[in-house]
């Protein structure tokens, strides 16, 4: 528990929620995006997160549950992993040159599967988590410019 | 100093060219702006390098500490105004606000050691 633990674990909260934000501003610029390297539309990306532990995970196997670990070291992003559950959207358009020319799909052209909505609410989540960390910052800035006050 | 508080950009290069020179007590208390404090030490320091006095030591480490902080703070301002993209905003706001707290903690430790050494010295 050092001077400087809360607000280093605010900074990967940060550093986290700007990878967000990243994310989800490459998937509304990709919104027509109709066709990618890997062949049909862009598929809309989301950043998973887990907790920063220490590699290799080491633990004494007498050590009772509450001792263990302590705070944390913060959050760090997994992988940005590609959404391929969600459905794409088929709009019709048979003169697209990306329009799909036979099956079942004939004339209609495969967009992403971002939904404009969901990815503003997720900015907005994304931000209010940043404001949050930043706040952790200011929080363990203000409570030990109190601690010095001690005496004064 | 006015690198991290002012962010005065044209100067900032000159003056954390002239940060990360100093090793000695005497130009570690001018840059951590607590100079006067370990100016009269610094005789009895040079005189005698190879004694060791804990106090002594504890306060130069603590100074270094405080000193690396402000050089990452220089450091991270720096970067952020040569190549704004290799750097985030919040990773330089931090870095201020640690060497600022680190700072302030040295300022006030030195000032509570010295406000006792006058009482010390004031005694009749």
């Amino acid at each position: 528990m050092g001077m400087f633990t809360a607000i280093n674990i605010a900074a990967t909260g940060m550093t986290a929620e700007r990878l967000r934000q990243d994310v989800i501003a490459d998937n509304i610029a990709n919104v027509d995006t109709t066709r990618t390297p890997e062949g049909g539309a862009y598929k809309r990306s989301r950043v998973v997160l887990e907790p920063i532990t220490d590699t290799p995970y080491f633990r004494l196997p007498f050590l009772p549950d509450e001792w263990d670990g302590g705070a944390g070291n913060g959050v760090r992003v997994s992988e940005i992993q590609k959404d391929t559950a969600t459905a794409s959207r088929y709009v019709y358009d048979p003169t697209h040159p990306d329009a799909i020319l036979s099956g079942p799909y004939e004339g209609y052209v495969e967009y992403p599967n971002v939904n404009i909505v969901t990815e503003m609410v997720d900015l907005i989540a994304a931000s209010r988590a940043y404001e949050a960390n930043a706040q952790i910052v200011n929080g363990a800035k203000s409570m030990f410019l109190k601690a010095l006050e001690i005496g004064r | 100093m006015a690198t991290i508080f002012g962010l005065s950009g044209a100067s900032s290069v000159r003056d954390i060219q002239m940060v990360t020179k100093p090793t000695t007590a005497r130009s570690l208390a001018q840059l951590s702006g607590v100079s006067g404090i370990l100016d009269a030490e610094d005789g009895s320091a040079q005189s005698d390098a190879l004694h060791v006095s804990g106090f002594e030591d504890a306060m130069l480490q603590a100074l270094n500490g405080v000193n690396q902080d402000q050089l990452d703070a220089s450091q991270a301002i720096e970067s952020f105004i040569v190549d704004p993209d290799s750097i985030e905003a919040h990773d330089v706001t931090i870095a201020m606000a640690k060497a600022n707290m680190s700072l302030n903690i040295a300022r006030t430790v030195l000032s509570r050691v010295v406000s006792a050494w006058r009482d010390l010295i004031n005694t009749r």
